[in-house]
């Protein structure tokens, strides 16, 4: 028995040892054939997933985000409480409140009074939903639209929550929304930058935007947005200056090109070449920019639509005009951002003129794209960052009163590409309050849009620093309930 | 023991070996393979090669368990068990590889994956294992072994046999199931209520329990009721008696289901009351339900979606160097999504644009089956061009050349869903050559010489068609004008200014008054080219065309500066961030407006404001007008005092004026204030102007303290 064992023993010696060994190692030679980085890193297919082409068949190819900075209420908007006015300035019930937290401007506040809206709500469109009464135009096309009332976010300041919805993080410094946008899917239209932003100011109490909200973060930096500014000037810098034409310009541009190639060759800094190609774009927007931001062909039943506002550059009117022209010409990724929903006092006041300002001309955004063919591969996003609290801010009278920061719910709407309109999506309790029903988080709500744009948003990833980064960093689900 | 024998099992142990170490390879990085063509369709014999494992693993398993006495078979059976083995362990190897690289192909996601190839990793590590330990000297192992080969296999099989044919395939006929039905051939009753009856009732109210006297299982017997009566009155469920035993409370002894069986669930419940709502009917088929009916909504929740839209194309894709190639600047050809073979073209700047650029698509027109033409200057003729992309689904034309006359071309696209001709000319007539086009389901026709009856008539004759009209201002809506505007709106001006009004709005009139009084549409002057203003005045103006309400006025005070001093120098600076351009923003004919933060005021709180004025030569003074701020919520006073100094040289100054501004009050509004300091005509060529601020009354939050001060502009006359 023993020798038995010794034998059994003996049957590994150096001679099998070797031949096994050169077998293993070739074995893992044969299959490392098929796996090129098996042996760390390699060259090609680092990255999972490649950038500028959608993952499968989108439903959008294009969006245009109507941010409504500040946050406007949803309680005069879309959500609509009629159980609010019946306990007018009764006080808010702790099981409502469950003692989540409040903002630093009302915590101090000794008492929380309910207050109802100050506007009318009807009901309108095949899905009967209720609309205030300060957004007529926008009840007109509840048909086309898909409002969801059941948002709901995690910061609950102005800053944090509007970088949380345009990158995906409460602080600065990821790429944002547009950026991934014309990472994952590039750009169409090789005139045009493919994000591109649009700004407005109304006269409610507002809240600044900051550029870093259309920054590239760690992308590479052609994927930053570029600001359309209101002036005879839409685009800085874009003009040739003084006593250069057009083949002067060429001329140098073809001479710096040729530097810079050369400094590429020299140092292979990929920034060199996004720079060549930069200059390159400029070049040719130089023209079709000019075409774009003209007002003055446009026709009478374009104006009517829109209202005169929109020949005046730098209003809400105008930039959905302008927009729409983007979008037209394969932009990307249209940001706009209307300033001025920030309403903690005078609420009645302020929103009625907010609700001017963006009403008529949001609503004939979507009526052009539709008649022009083209809602079916636009995508329409209309919202702020937070909504507003059911209670009072400061003091409350018979037609006065102010709202505070509320993060835990509120209403957006969105149009066109995908989205399955003339819904209404997800409840909230009877006080406006907390989600009943089909709560929808702003990683969700990334992922749903990202998947209308045939992105899948884990696949969608960029490599930084050792991680791989998302807009939706490592949560969000697909909202099936929104899609056609 | 033959020579032949030991070195064919040797070549084949070692072989074994290898494929160990490379599907160990492949199991654990598997997932960063890239497989070559010819390998997937090794992969994809997976389901063949694996019998061979089965059979041979089972087998040689058993072998190891038989006992033979006679010595010459014994010797034989462990020849051939050893062969056995080998064969089996070789042959789990090569399945196990084929399944890895099947595995990498798309589609197998779910659970059973997983488990199969662990499972399939522990059949192979066991079949090594068995053979190479076969013939221990300890009999248990190899038997041990064997009886664990033989269970990882048959779980091993398992989970492929879910993968390939469905989960619970093998039990799938003696277990009850529900049929998934889509949602249009659905009945209410056999697809929606009767499950859950089945389900939740039927365990005790069948043909052979009935308790209480009911049965459920035939629609008779459910009209027939039981020994408490019948069970429902069809289209009244609130006097219905299942309403009722389902609604009563869960611990009453006459709820149903009783205690401690299954419940139903909201939608269950409110199923049947919809169901009993609506007429209790039996032959009632979802798809007949109004769009929103609640039971069709519940129904559409329960049953499986309808067939998914998402089309399906048969062709293969073009070649992705072609493709490229047909990118420039102008036209962009890409697929619609990675690997998809469908092609999209885009073209951009009209300038740019020829049919020459269409045609060059040609070469890849069985997979273009998108074209956006907007703008493009497309003409009439072309329309045969476009005709040769038969595979096209969407086109758009609005806003291009083309006039409609060859519009009926286009029915020669078999596929063609989408066109769009707003923006066209095209005609009801030449619309109506479209009701041959096989598959369109929409046209946009916006902005074309159709009217509003013609889009009627448009939509009668193309039926199957969405005729899209787009906004059209019919209904009359009038609306407001917007305000003019003042390109060249500096407020202080010197001797006089052409003063200009704008309005973006093409034919509208402005209309002005510039005696201060209310501008109207109809009495009122209008405005051309530009205006000649010499004094001060108060200029008001109104935006009025045909058709639209007249604008808000807007209102411009256009103030005049007589002498223009050399330079003013600040004795003392600005404070804080409001330094806007120094001593120059007194004289720079910009008014400030209310925003205390643009640039254009100047701040002082600590120290007094003291600035020297230049002029070239003396000249005449009999005023100086300062601009001053008050905006109490945000610290800004009027000055508490000003003082205005003046002469021919600076040693001879002496005070023209002295002035003490009114006391800022609680609720004053935050207004732009111009204090006159007018003293009797003076030659001056220098002077001194000093103000000091406020100090912050007692009524207001930062009592005490320093106010500020804030001026934008100086005005001498």
């Amino acid at each position: 028995m023993k020798n038995e064992f010794i034998e059994h023993h003996l049957n590994m010696n150096r001679r099998k040892f070797l031949s096994r060994l050169s077998l293993g190692i070739g074995s893992v030679a044969l299959g490392s054939l098929l796996i090129p980085d098996l042996f760390g890193k390699s060259s090609i297919n680092e990255a999972p997933f490649i950038p500028g082409m959608p993952h499968f068949a989108p439903k959008a190819k294009r969006i245009i985000y109507l941010f409504q900075n500040g946050a406007p209420s949803q309680l005069e908007s879309f959500d609509y409480k009629p159980k609010l006015r019946e306990m007018m300035g009764q006080e808010l019930p702790p099981s409502i409140r469950m003692g989540q937290r409040l903002t630093g401007m009302t915590a101090g506040q000794s008492s929380f009074p309910l207050v109802g809206s100050h506007y009318d709500f009807k009901q309108y469109g095949e899905a009967r939903a209720w609309v205030s009464d300060l957004f007529p135009h926008t009840a007109q096309i509840v048909d086309d639209i898909c409002i969801v009332r059941s948002m709901f976010t995690e910061a609950i300041n102005h800053d944090p929550a509007l970088t949380f919805f345009q990158t995906g993080a409460q602080q600065g410094n990821r790429a944002s929304f547009g950026s991934w946008m014309s990472y994952g899917l590039g750009s169409e239209n090789k005139n045009l930058p493919a994000f591109c932003v649009l700004l407005s100011r109304g006269k409610g109490n507002g809240q600044g935007v900051y550029s870093k909200l259309w920054s590239n973060g760690f992308l590479d930096s052609i994927h930053q947005g570029v600001q359309f500014s209101s002036g005879d000037n839409p685009v800085l810098y874009l003009n040739n200056p003084e006593g250069i034409d057009m083949a002067n310009r060429r001329q140098m541009l073809d001479q710096l090109a040729s530097l810079n190639d050369q400094s590429y060759k020299d140092f292979g800094d990929p920034e060199i070449s996004t720079k060549i190609q930069q200059y390159e774009m400029a070049y040719r927007m130089q023209t079709a920019v000019p075409e774009l931001t003209d007002l003055s062909k446009e026709s009478d039943d374009i104006i009517k639509l829109y209202g005169p506002e929109c020949l005046v550059p730098g209003t809400f009117a105008a930039n959905c005009l302008l927009a729409r022209k983007l979008s037209e010409s394969g932009v990307r990724f249209v940001q706009l951002y209307h300033q001025g929903w920030d309403q903690h006092g005078n609420l009645p006041n302020e929103m009625a003129g907010q609700a001017k300002d963006v009403d008529r001309a949001s609503a004939a955004l979507i009526t052009d794209l539709k008649q022009r063919g083209l809602l079916d591969e636009t995508l329409v996003i209309w919202g702020g960052e937070f909504g507003r609290t059911n209670y009072c801010q400061g003091k409350m009278t018979a037609d006065n009163y102010g709202r505070d920061h509320h993060p835990r719910c509120f209403s957006i709407w969105m149009a066109g590409g995908g989205v399955k309109p003339g819904i209404v999506y997800g409840e909230t309790d009877e006080f406006g309050y907390n989600i009943v029903k089909d709560p929808v988080h702003v990683h969700d709500f990334h992922a749903t849009v990202l998947h209308l744009m045939g992105l899948d948003h884990e696949k969608l990833t960029f490599k930084h620093q050792g991680r791989r980064y998302r807009l939706t960093d490592v949560a969000g689900k697909v909202i099936p309930g929104l899609m056609a | 023991m033959t020579w032949n024998r030991i070195r064919w099992q040797h070549i084949g142990s070692q072989l074994l070996f290898a494929a160990n170490i490379f599907a160990l390879v492949l199991f654990i990085a598997g997932s960063k393979a890239i497989v070559p063509a010819w390998l997937q369709v090794v992969g994809r014999m997976h389901p063949l090669a694996l019998h061979f494992p089965i059979v041979l693993l089972l087998l040689g398993s058993l072998l190891l368990f038989v006992q033979l006495r006679e010595p010459e078979a014994s010797r034989w059976k462990t020849q051939f068990t050893s062969w056995l083995l080998l064969a089996g362990a070789l042959s789990t190897a090569v399945t196990v590889i084929m399944g890895l690289l099947l595995a990498r192909e798309e589609g197998y996601t779910d659970g059973n994956i997983q488990w199969h190839k662990w499972g399939g990793m522990a059949v192979l590590w066991a079949a090594s294992s068995l053979y190479w330990l076969r013939s221990y000297p300890k009999p248990w192992l190899p038997k041990t072994g064997a009886l664990a080969t033989a269970a990882l296999l048959l779980a091993t099989g398992h989970f492929g046999a879910n993968i390939t044919h469905g989960n619970n395939f093998v039990l799938a006929p003696v277990t009850p199931h529900n049929t998934a039905v889509p949602l249009e051939k659905a009945l209410v009753y056999e697809h929606l209520v009767k499950p859950v009856l089945e389900e939740k009732c039927m365990n005790c109210h069948n043909a052979g329990k009935a308790k209480g006297g009911l049965s459920m299982e035939l629609p008779q017997q459910l009209l027939a009721g039981g020994k408490s009566g019948k069970l429902f009155i069809p289209g009244n469920p609130a006097i219905s008696l299942m309403m009722e035993r389902l609604h009563l409370p869960a611990e009453d002894k006459k709820h149903m289901p009783p205690a401690g069986k299954p419940q139903l669930t909201e939608e269950e419940v409110a199923l049947l009351y919809y169901w009993i709502k609506g007429g209790a009917d039996f032959k009632t088929q979802v798809a007949s339900l109004p769009a929103r009916d609640s039971l069709r909504l519940l129904a559409a929740a329960r049953l499986q979606p309808a067939a998914s839209k998402e089309p399906v194309y048969d062709f293969s894709p073009a070649d992705d160097k072609l493709v490229r190639q047909l990118n420039n600047n102008y036209r962009v050809v890409y697929p619609i999504a990675l690997h998809a073979a469908p092609l999209v073209a885009n073209w951009y700047n009209k300038d740019k644009f020829n049919i020459t650029s269409v045609r060059e698509l040609l070469p890849v027109k069985e997979q273009l089956i998108e074209m956006h033409l907007q703008k493009m200057p497309v003409q009439d003729a072309d329309l045969v061009v476009l005709s040769q992309f038969k595979q096209l689904r969407v086109l758009n034309l609005s806003f291009s050349n083309i006039t409609g006359q060859t519009l009926a071309t286009l029915t020669k696209l078999p596929h063609l869903q989408s066109l769009s001709l707003s923006g066209t000319p095209v005609t009801l007539q030449q619309l109506t050559s479209l009701k041959s086009a096989p598959a369109l389901q929409e046209v946009y026709v916006w902005n074309t010489s159709l009217s509003h009856a013609d889009v009627k008539q448009a939509q009668k004759m193309l039926r199957q068609v969405t005729v899209v009209e787009g906004f059209t201002n019919d209904k009359g809506e009038q609306l407001k004008l917007n305000q003019p505007t003042l390109p060249n709106a500096a407020s202080v001006f010197r001797n006089s200014i052409q003063l200009k009004l704008q309005h973006p709005v093409k034919g509208v009139e402005i209309r002005y008054t510039i005696d201060g009084s209310a501008p109207d549409s109809l009495h009122s002057p209008v405005f051309k080219d530009s205006l000649l203003i010499t004094g001060n005045t108060t200029v008001r103006a109104i935006a009025c065309k045909q058709g639209w309400y007249a604008s808000d006025p807007i209102q411009l005070q256009l103030v005049k500066t007589t002498y223009a001093p050399d330079s003013i120098t600040l004795v003392t600076q600005p404070e804080g961030a409001y330094f806007a351009s120094g001593g120059s923003t007194l004289t720079d004919g910009q008014k400030g407006g209310m925003d205390y933060k643009n640039g254009k005021w100047l701040g002082y709180t600590k120290n007094a404001l003291e600035a020297i004025v230049w002029f070239p030569q003396p000249v005449p003074l009999k005023s100086v007008t300062i601009g001053s701020l008050r905006n109490v919520g945000s610290f800004i006073f009027l000055p508490q005092q000003i003082e205005v100094w003046g002469g021919t040289s600076p040693q001879q100054l002496k005070l023209l004026k002295k002035i003490i501004p009114p006391a800022g009050k609680k609720d004053d509004p935050v207004t732009v204030m111009d204090i006159d300091c007018a003293f009797p005509v003076t030659q001056v060529s220098y002077m001194k102007i000093i103000m000091t601020p406020a100090i912050l009354p007692s009524w207001h939050p930062g009592k005490g303290k320093h106010a500020w001060l804030f001026t934008d502009e100086l005005l001498f006359n």
